[in-house]
């Protein structure tokens, strides 16, 4: 019998794989996929308590408003990725570490 | 109930692997689509919920916007096969160690509160009732992220525009 407990396991091990990546990877359109990972466990964790609690369809508004959120936070990231590779000639996060050339 | 266990621990489990094959591959083109299997099962587990709205929009913006984006990104940076992770042993072996700790700290804390079931079968969501929370009760949030929508529109075209003559 799946419960809610499930979910939040399910979402737990969906957060620390989005972080493993974050804080791994150098590459930083790899830092943002992982950035996607976390956002995605914290809205299904919404959609699955409004779906176990009695709590109307709040959660299902604030997961839409997470994905508004990680649609912009993506468009301005890859902008940003765009102009470091411009003025640096790579994307590394390790290297990247004056805001002017 | 038999048939939504059985979905939950399929998707469930593609939902791990691709988040892994996505955090831990070499090629920035598999990271990506397995990105995008992780984001269409994240969308399936919604569907089961019973949130078919959710489902929708989760396919359209994040598989069709910003997967999208992100392939983009991949490929007008030239970095399809670049050295992916640290080269430091030591510090996979720290991130490892303390992402697992979190998650078994996160995943007793769980374990140790009572489980919830559902007690009915579940009924979709009606967008009736998702429509009047957002025109109500979440106004300012709905406008003030629409504010937001249009922010980020005009830095993103300033940002990403080529200014050097």
């Amino acid at each position: 019998m799946v419960g809610l407990n499930h979910f939040l396991i399910l979402t737990s091990i969906l957060f620390s794989l989005g972080l493993f990546g974050v804080v791994t990877r150098k590459n930083a359109i790899t830092v943002l996929m992982g950035l996607e990972l976390i956002l995605n466990a914290a809205s299904l964790n919404f959609v699955a308590i409004t779906r176990f609690t009695d709590v109307a369809a709040s959660g299902q508004v604030i997961s839409l408003f997470i994905i508004v959120l990680a649609a912009s936070e993506a468009a301005i990231a890859l902008a940003i990725v765009l102009n470091l590779y411009k003025n640096f000639n790579n994307v590394n996060v390790d290297e990247i570490n004056s805001l002017k050339e | 109930m038999e048939l939504f266990d059985l979905f939950f621990y399929i998707f469930a489990s593609v939902i791990v692997i691709s988040g892994a094959v996505t955090v831990l591959n070499k090629n920035l083109i598999y990271a990506a689509f397995a990105l995008l299997i992780l984001l269409s099962s994240v969308a399936a587990m919604f569907f089961i919920l019973g949130a078919e709205f959710l489902a929708m929009v989760q396919i359209l913006i994040y598989v069709g916007g910003v997967l999208i984006l992100i392939v983009f990104g991949i490929m007008l940076t030239g970095q399809v096969k670049s050295v992916p992770m640290r080269e430091n042993f030591v510090y996979l072996l720290i991130a490892a160690v303390f992402t697992g700790l979190l998650c078994g700290l996160l995943v007793t804390g769980i374990t140790a509160r009572p489980d919830m079931t559902l007690t009915a079968d579940i009924a979709s969501t009606p967008i009736k009732m998702l429509g009047n929370l957002l025109i109500g009760k979440y106004y300012l949030i709905f406008g003030m992220l629409g504010v937001l929508l249009l922010v980020i529109l005009i830095a993103a075209a300033g940002m990403a525009r080529n200014n050097k003559e």
